[in-house]
């Protein structure tokens, strides 16, 4: 039996989720129809379908061969015109730059009105977003960023006020307000924007370009395909992103975001290429998403020190289903800048598949007061070949002080305005195979963990599994076939949890304030 | 700005740098001018006398540019001692902040992990918790030479800034805090007739003497302020400018002491003045 829900509709495109019990892909294909007229077939439990006619009444049936499953109605919304980009004088050949034509479609576009990217290669420099506009990206066309940064556009980290009261923040830089340069799609401040379709946005990235010397700076920090400043009502559809010069897609101290069905790949040896970074965001949606990538998947934030402590803006309401995430360092992570807080993320039926880590919490001493972890919940998530399942580490040693004594002393410092807090993660029906760690839960000893609760968790552990370092600090060794590790946790529950294949001890346990297990 | 570079230009020539600022000054006219003579004053002067505490991006210059050991040893104990000192929690003057905390940033940027940049901004901190005056919105050392202090101060910490790391954000933010809220506060005492800073104290002795020392320093801080990006160069650069003039104005220069602080500040309006074009408005130049 099946539900089918809208999870969103626009002028020329629809959204829904075929609940048949599947996670990211359904249990099985699906026919659909339109209006009656072929639709094509679903497999996966977010699909979406395009080639609408705008201000048009659709009902969609779902056939399991000749059996309806089950029948939507919905009514698409109306839009004012459509420009072409070829009309602006965009060749769309490979060859020509055709930035300022599609700029300028973009920027004349009237309120509801849809600017459309037609079949073609298009070379672009950055192109930045207006409000109350659609942006269709057709099946068949290619979006190509240059590569020679000294054409990119810089957006300055912070300027100061003519007042010298205030700062203007733009650009942003691993948690820092610093210089980087624009990235393909750029929307600051603006709202009620949607990008669609089948085609696909390139940042035509190699070892050879942004990903060589990657963490010097070179007139400013690598720029994202797609980065949304202070912006609202937004929602990504259905795009293929792919080799960016850094994190793929950045909205940043925005809301009402969301994406769906989106696509973000990079080589799995591409520096920092995370594929969905939302920064100081709150009411965000991700659904049937897919990730293969060279870092993170997921990587919820909230900045670095200065940023937490001057602005205090949590990433919150952050909800993920029905995702897949595959080859990445980690299937949805937490920090490690942090900073202004994380709250309530819910991760719920989705895949990971050959990730490093499934659940990943980074945070360190210096991460200060407000970065506060709390209210992260795993549930119904599949991981398979995944290393470490669920980590959580409060010494995680990055920046440049990441080494010091500060940073990674496992006696107990001050508690002060620098010491961060992680609350309460939990993780439900959670089944995880090919695994070389089941837990690394390492809180400070000065604070430790509030709650990690495991509830109807299978963790097997494989025999063949690739000894890892589960986390990145400096008193975690590589481990392979091992149980639970708890270090400096308030309370760890573990209710009906099975593990399977490891050695030694099924939980270690040190300075655990309460161990329940059932 | 005629008179001041004849002025410089001869002064030069004859001129061994004696002090830290000065050795300061000959390797900022080396870095803006490219003129090989200052880097020989540097090293000359390096070898002609006792080195200091406050020597040390002297002696750091020296060693980029011979590679010779001893100086690598020389900085490396400078360090060590700057480091000890630091843990004492005792308040730098305005000159031990000049001579030292430039030296522990660089070196925190180059040999130490970057492990105690924090630090450096607590010391910065520190000097303002002890000798910031909210009234005067002054830096009162509690020495005579109260407008040196202060120029010492301002250049101790744009030197900082432009060592730090911007990925330390929050260290390097702080800084610039402090840099702006000192900058702000010394602007209502430049007098506008003659672009000069005078001392906070003779606001209202209408023949004192300007400090031409804490002018120059305060120039020279404006300046680089503004190409780093720190300040308004809209704003800032033309009062350093009048500064500048104010200082040529007031030749010949007496007192050595004050050398190192115009050379300081001379380099850096070349600095501005190659990266701005306003070398071809100025003819003086």
């Amino acid at each position: 039996m099946m539900e089918l829900f809208k999870l969103f509709v626009s002028a020329r495109s629809v959204t829904v989720t075929l609940a048949d019990g599947g996670l990211y892909s359904t249990k099985k294909p699906y026919r659909l129809t339109l209006n009656g007229e072929d639709a094509g077939m679903a497999d996966t439990v977010v699909t979406s379908l395009y080639g609408l006619w705008p201000d048009t009444k659709y009902t969609l049936r779902v056939w399991d061969g000749d059996k309806l499953a089950a029948k939507l109605s919905f009514h698409t919304k109306e839009e004012s015109c459509t420009l072409n980009v070829r009309r602006f004088g965009a060749v769309g050949d490979g060859a020509h730059d055709d930035t300022a034509a599609i700029q300028a479609a973009i920027t004349c576009c009237p309120k509801q009105g849809r600017v459309l990217i037609p079949e073609g290669l298009y070379r672009v420099k950055p192109l930045f977003l207006k409000s109350h506009i659609s942006l269709e990206i057709a099946r068949g066309a290619t979006l190509q960023l240059e590569t020679d940064r000294s054409l990119f556009p810089i957006l300055p980290g912070m300027t100061r006020s003519t007042d010298d009261t205030e700062d203007y923040n733009l650009g942003s830089w691993e948690g820092n307000p610093l210089d980087m340069f624009a990235a393909l799609l750029t929307g600051v401040e603006v709202k009620d924007v949607l990008i669609y379709g089948q085609g696909v946005a390139d940042g035509m990235a190699q070892q050879s370009d942004w990903w060589q010397n990657h963490k010097v700076k070179r007139g400013a920090f690598r720029g994202r395909m797609l980065f949304l400043c202070r912006c609202r009502d937004i929602t990504v559809q259905g795009v293929t992103f792919r080799n960016s010069p850094a994190w793929n897609l950045h909205p940043y101290f925005s809301h009402d975001l969301r994406f769906l069905n989106v696509t973000v790949q990079a080589p799995a040896d591409s520096p920092n290429t995370d594929g969905f970074d939302p920064e100081s965001c709150r009411d965000v949606l991700a659904a049937g998403v897919r990730f293969s990538l060279g870092d993170d998947c997921i990587a919820i934030k909230s900045g670095k020190i200065y940023m937490g402590e001057t602005y205090a803006t949590p990433c919150e309401n952050i909800d993920i289903v029905h995702c897949l995430m595959e080859n990445g360092h980690g299937g949805v992570t937490v920090g490690s800048e942090m900073a202004g807080g994380v709250k309530n993320v819910r991760v719920r039926e989705c895949v990971m598949r050959h990730t490093d880590r499934g659940l990943r919490i980074k945070t360190r001493r210096g991460r200060g007061k407000n970065g506060v972890i709390d209210g992260i919940v795993f549930d119904r998530v599949e991981m398979e070949q995944v290393g470490a399942p669920f980590v959580v580490n409060s010494l995680y040693f990055c920046d440049p002080d990441g080494h010091s004594d500060y940073v990674q002393s496992l006696e107990p410092q001050v508690v002060d305005d620098r010491t961060p807090t992680v609350g309460h993660v939990a993780f439900r029906h959670v089944n995880a195979t090919g695994v070389a760690c089941a837990g690394y839960f390492l809180g400070l000893p000065e604070r430790p963990i509030g709650k990690v609760s495991m509830e109807h968790v299978n963790i097997a552990c494989a025999p063949d599994a690739r000894p890892m370092q589960p986390a990145m600090a400096d008193c975690v060794p590589r481990c392979v076939r091992k149980g639970v590790v708890a270090r400096n946790v308030a309370h760890l529950l573990m209710k009906d949890v099975l593990i399977t294949g490891y050695e030694g001890e099924k939980v270690e346990c040190e300075r655990v304030g309460c161990l329940e297990e059932a | 700005m005629t008179d001041l570079r004849a002025g410089m230009q001869s002064f030069l020539k004859e001129y061994t740098p004696g002090d830290s600022l000065a050795l300061e000054g000959c390797i900022g006219l080396y870095s803006a001018t490219g003129d090989g003579r200052y880097r020989e004053s540097v090293l000359q002067g390096l070898a002609e006398r006792a080195w200091e505490d406050t020597d040390g991006m002297a002696l750091l210059f020296a060693l980029d540019e011979t590679g010779e050991p001893r100086y690598e040893e020389a900085v490396r104990a400078l360090m060590k001692r700057v480091q000890e000192r630091m843990l004492t929690r005792a308040a730098m003057s305005p000159e031990e902040l000049h001579g030292m905390m430039p030296l522990m940033m660089a070196c925190e940027m180059r040999f130490d992990r970057m492990a105690h940049v924090g630090d450096v901004a607590a010391q910065f901190r520190l000097a303002r918790a002890l000798f910031y005056d909210e009234g005067a919105g002054l830096y009162l050392s509690g020495s005579e030479n109260t407008l040196r202090d202060e120029g010492l101060f301002l250049a101790a910490l744009i030197d900082c800034i432009d060592l730090c790391s911007q990925e330390l954000y929050e260290h390097w933010r702080a800084l610039v805090d402090l840099f702006r809220e000192a900058v702000r506060g010394l602007m209502p005492y430049q007098d506008k007739s003659t672009g000069l800073f005078r001392r906070h104290d003779e606001q209202a002795v209408a023949d004192a003497a300007p400090e031409l020392s804490g002018s120059a320093l305060t120039a020279y801080a404006l300046l680089k302020g503004a190409r780093l990006g720190v300040l308004d160069p809209e704003k800032y650069v033309p009062l350093a400018r009048n500064a500048l003039t104010g200082l040529a104005a007031v030749q010949p220069l007496e007192d050595s002491r004050d050398a190192g602080a115009y050379m300081l500040a001379w380099a850096e309006y070349l600095r501005t003045a190659r990266e701005s074009s306003e070398v071809k408005h100025d003819g003086a130049v």
